[in-house]
């Protein structure tokens, strides 16, 4: 094989190679320009957050109930406040409120009033959830950040 | 250690050989399982008349409509995932179809080019598929055992137009609404349009009902019909010996040899003539046809055209789509028509021409040209036969000067449409009134 | 094949350059430049640029709003001052220490209309053609108070402007010949119970102002007042609050509102008084009767000036040339003794009101001074 043809050789090569790679980095923007496409970035049901307004917050040691957010708001004290989460850990029902505390109405998931499991098939306890003071006097309950049992959040 | 390396390759190997059943080398055979071991090429014969990558052949039109096809197929199910052919109102007062427009445009990644891509593809796909029967015709390759051929090809032309046409509507905006109310208008006029217009539209009028039949049929049953139709259209172009050609090309000017890549000789008689003479000539001895020295494997250098034709398609589609938005008016009000009340720009010559008269404009001379046009070659045919004149036919050639006054009969048709598409959509405003280009006014033809 | 692959290089290359353009056009977005600068002008570091979508709760479904995407600040009191899009939205019920209103809860499309899916500012403001709801601001966007809380004869705090509106419409009697359920059922002209759902605010002003802007077969005359702007916007506040299709159904009035009784109060005492009031189209010791005759016909006082409109005759001489029974019919059924009389019907006035309006109307007693005239 001549000098001139390895040469030809080489630089056909060099520019199928760089325009091959060109249409395949394409190739792969698309897809993931695609996967973006597909992610949802709005909600059109119950959004993951929602606001409390400081005046509607419960008595001290009392709870309110916001049965389409599934959440429940407790007061620790003047300062102190949490959300527990109401769906249950098992497959996503709602637990009900009971005075021994939360009891699943789908596999008898048992919870004490902190939500930790005590018997029936709940592989983990009722999530905790953030409360975060925002600007303008309200406060943003987080139903996708889950924090551990007792994670009461300052409302000062 | 070193054992098991070699294992691993030979598993390897063994998996890889299971998927690609053929090596990458110059040899004659190589080249051939490429072509047929391989789901996608196989459609194509291994070794190829030269004259079939040339440029000035076919110009790429068909090749370039069923790219657009496959653009559209995949832009169109990408699209489906954000659409909802539903005209119940919100609470914003808005159309559920129309909401979804505005969500592709605002919040979803991507969606308005996605949009963009699939509308402009759809008002590409109807021009090349009239600029490729326009090169057929002139080429004469609708002859010479390509008569029904010719007719499938009318056939996905039309029902290119139709598909074009139902997914106009499905945006629900403005435009959709009364390009298509006047669309079906025309249908009223024909001889038992109104039972088809009653059918297509599943109502009185263009409304909720209609949606969903022009949706159901632009993402399911035409697509479905068309996609069946390319490939019998495909298969027949196989049978009928590929591309037009006319019987001798040996003084035609042909790519050389070497453009097509190297082809090593592995063949046991050692001479480069002996594998050429392999290959399946008219006649039923075994003889030498100079054709045979015309033709040329099809791996790679016709896969690489293709694959450029297809480049090349999705550059202009993204050209266009990133720097023009596809149109959307406000949401579709029965009440209000868009003045002027434009149909999409293929249906804009029949438009203008129903404004003439609407019987004879919108039924008798379309349904003379769509019908005449289909049935072109045995028309040709007819005569022939009848006359007992014979026309010699030079498939593949250019402006044959013995065609040449199908030829003219045929682009005249092409001008007279055109001409009528384009006083349709620059010279017609408000209430139909002639205007000049410049003062165009929104309401349709795009 | 090194000329393919060039050409297929290039191609490629194009192609890679218009697919990063095309994804930086849907990657760059001005909510994103907003929500930093908000962020920043808070003083805030940790924070995600995101989609602000609001879903509205109506009896039917959710109504999507994302105008918050931009206006960040809407809801925050520490960002009155704050600049263009970012700023504080005032107050709306004026004199209470918390505004009723949650932002978070109802957003910004159902008073200001808009396009509240749309992330671009000419989409959102409705600045596109065709597009049905351009946005209401200011004063005017009064008018969609009323598609949540309740119109019927009550007064809502900071709505002013339209309620002047509304007290214009009867004052200006355009409930003779247009009806509003609930106010008139005049079928002179358009119905306009749904003026507001069906047409611009824009659209209303101009036809309030020109009759023929956009009905060419208008027969609506051209009123004297329609000089001045305030009173036009007013009514057409009004109209652009006529809305049929409503957020909330009567029972479901937002929380805190009182839904105000209907309440009619007629005339029962046939008076001048009273005759006076409806002639000039206000509110008699508070009856809820309307007249307004004065913005088609005109009288004249004693000293001979003319006053009122110059669309019907007029009527400084009425009861003396045709007697008090003629007129009494003509009010009732216009077209009894006129066939070609293009006066609307007022059938709905009882007794003592039609007997007012005659009282008022005997009181005119100009009469020219026929010396004074012989000698001109």
């Amino acid at each position: 094989m001549s000098d001139d043809k390895k040469k030809m050789n080489r630089r056909e090569a060099m520019t199928a190679g760089s325009a091959f790679a060109l249409i395949g980095l394409a190739a792969a923007g698309t897809g993931g320009a695609l996967f973006k496409y597909m992610f949802p970035v709005v909600s059109y049901g119950a959004p993951a957050k929602f606001l409390v307004p400081v005046d509607d917050l419960p008595e001290i040691g009392d709870e309110i109930f916001f049965s389409e957010m599934k959440t429940v708001i407790r007061r620790q004290s003047e300062t102190e406040i949490a959300a527990i989460s109401l769906v249950c850990t098992h497959l996503g029902c709602t637990v009900n409120r009971v005075e021994t505390g939360f009891l699943c109405p789908c596999h008898g998931s048992q919870y004490d009033a902190d939500g930790v499991v005590v018997g029936g098939p709940a592989p983990a306890a009722l999530p905790w959830l953030e409360v975060k003071k925002i600007p303008g006097g309200q406060l943003e309950v987080d139903t996708g950040v889950t924090l551990p049992e007792n994670t009461y959040f300052s409302i000062v | 250690m070193n054992e098991l390396i070699e294992s691993a390759k030979g598993y390897g190997n063994k998996i890889f050989t299971s998927i690609v059943k053929h090596g990458f080398d110059n040899t004659g055979l190589t080249k051939s399982k490429i072509m047929f071991s391989n789901v996608l090429l196989h459609i194509q014969p291994v070794k190829i008349h030269k004259r079939t990558v040339k440029f000035k052949t076919t110009l790429g039109l068909g090749l370039i409509t069923t790219y657009m096809f496959v653009a559209l197929a995949v832009t169109g199910v990408v699209l489906m995932f954000h659409y909802v052919p539903s005209t119940a109102l919100g609470p914003d007062g808005l159309p559920d179809a129309y909401s979804r427009m505005l969500n592709l445009r605002s919040n979803v990644f991507w969606g308005d080019f996605m949009r963009n891509m699939h509308r402009w593809a759809a008002h590409g796909m109807v021009a090349f598929v009239a600029l490729h029967m326009l090169r057929v015709y002139l080429t004469g390759a609708h002859r010479g055992g390509r008569e029904f051929n010719w007719v499938i090809g009318c056939i996905l032309g039309l029902l290119t137009v139709f598909l074009s046409y139902t997914g106009y509507l499905l945006p629900w905006d403005q435009l959709a609404f009364w390009g298509v109310k006047v669309g079906t208008e025309i249908a009223r006029l024909a001889p038992g349009g109104a039972i088809i217009r009653g059918i297509l539209l599943g109502d009185g009028d263009v409304g909720g009902e209609a949606l969903i039949r022009f949706y159901v049929l632009h993402v399911a049953v035409l697509p479905a019909i068309m996609g069946g139709l390319i490939a019998w259209h495909f298969w027949r172009i196989r049978k009928d010996g590929g591309l037009a050609r006319p019987a001798d090309t040996s003084g035609e000017k042909q790519i050389p040899d070497a453009d097509f890549g190297e082809v090593r000789n592995n063949s046991v008689f050692k001479s480069s003539r002996s594998y050429k003479l392999v290959e399946l000539v008219k006649g039923n001895e075994p003889k030498v046809n100079e054709e045979v020295d015309q033709m040329m494997f099809a791996w790679p250098k016709l896969i690489i055209r293709e694959l450029l034709v297809f480049v090349g398609v999705m550059v202009l589609l993204s050209f266009v789509s990133v720097f023009f938005d596809a149109p959307l008016e406000g949401p579709a009000d029965p009440t209000y028509p868009t003045n002027p009340a434009k149909a999409p720009w293929y249906f804009l010559g029949l438009q203008e021409l129903t404004s003439y008269d609407g019987f004879i404009g919108g039924i008798v001379i379309p349904g003379l040209l769509a019908g005449g046009v289909m049935v072109l070659p045995y028309i040709e045919m007819f005569f022939e036969s009848f006359s007992k004149t014979y026309r010699k036919n030079i498939p593949g050639v250019w402006f044959a000067k013995e065609r040449a006054l199908e030829n003219a009969l045929f682009i005249g048709m092409y001008i007279f449409m055109l001409a009528l598409i384009i006083i349709g959509v620059y010279f017609r405003g408000e209430n139909w009134a002639i205007i000049y280009p410049w003062e165009q006014v929104a309401g349709g033809g795009h | 094949m090194l000329k393919d692959y060039r050409i297929l290089a290039v191609l490629a290359f194009l192609g890679f350059v218009l697919f990063a353009l095309s994804l930086k056009k849907s990657a760059e977005k001005d909510y994103i430049g907003y929500q930093k600068e908000y962020y920043s002008l808070l003083g805030e570091e940790d924070f995600s640029v995101e989609i602000k979508q609001v879903n509205v709760k109506t009896p039917g479904s959710i109504m999507v709003d994302r105008c918050q995407t931009c206006h960040i600040g809407a809801s925050n009191p520490d960002a009155v001052d704050y600049p263009g899009p970012l700023a504080a939205h005032p107050p709306i019920v004026p004199g209470v220490e918390k505004d009723p209103h949650d932002f978070n809860k109802m957003g910004c499309a159902v008073c200001h209309d808009g396009n509240g899916r749309a992330l671009e500012m000419h989409d959102a403001h409705g600045e596109y053609h065709g597009w049905p709801k351009p946005m209401l601001l200011g004063k005017t966007s009064q008018a969609n108070c009323f598609r949540c809380h309740a119109q019927e004869g009550g007064e809502l705090a900071g709505a002013e402007h339209f309620e002047w509106g509304r007290e214009l419409y009867l004052e200006k009697a355009c409930w003779g010949c247009h009806a509003i359920d609930g106010v008139s059922n005049a079928k002179q002209a358009p119905e306009l119970t749904n003026a507001g759902g069906k047409h611009t605010y824009d659209y209303l002003h101009e036809s309030v102002i020109y009759p023929k802007a956009n009905d060419e077969n208008s027969k609506m005359p051209k009123f004297d007042w329609v000089e001045d702007e305030e009173m036009v916007s007013a009514i057409a506040t009004y109209l652009k609050g006529q809305q049929v299709m409503k957020l909330r159904s009567a029972d479901a009035a937002p929380i805190g509102y009182v839904k105000p009784a209907s309440i009619e109060n007629r005339i029962g005492m046939a008076s001048v008084e009273a005759g006076r009031a409806l002639f000039a189209g206000v509110s008699y010791e508070g009856s809820t009767s309307r007249g307004g005759c004065i913005n088609c016909h005109a009288w004249r006082n004693d000293d001979g000036d003319i006053s009122g409109g110059h669309i019907g005759p007029e009527l400084t001489w009425t009861i003396r040339n045709r007697g008090r029974a003629w007129v009494k019919d003509h009010i009732v059924n216009s077209r009894m003794h006129a066939p070609d009389s293009i006066m609307p019907s007022f059938k709905q006035y009882n007794e003592a009101e039609l007997e007012s309006l005659v009282m008022y109307l005997s009181t005119f007693n100009y009469a020219p001074n026929l010396a004074e005239t012989e000698s001109l």
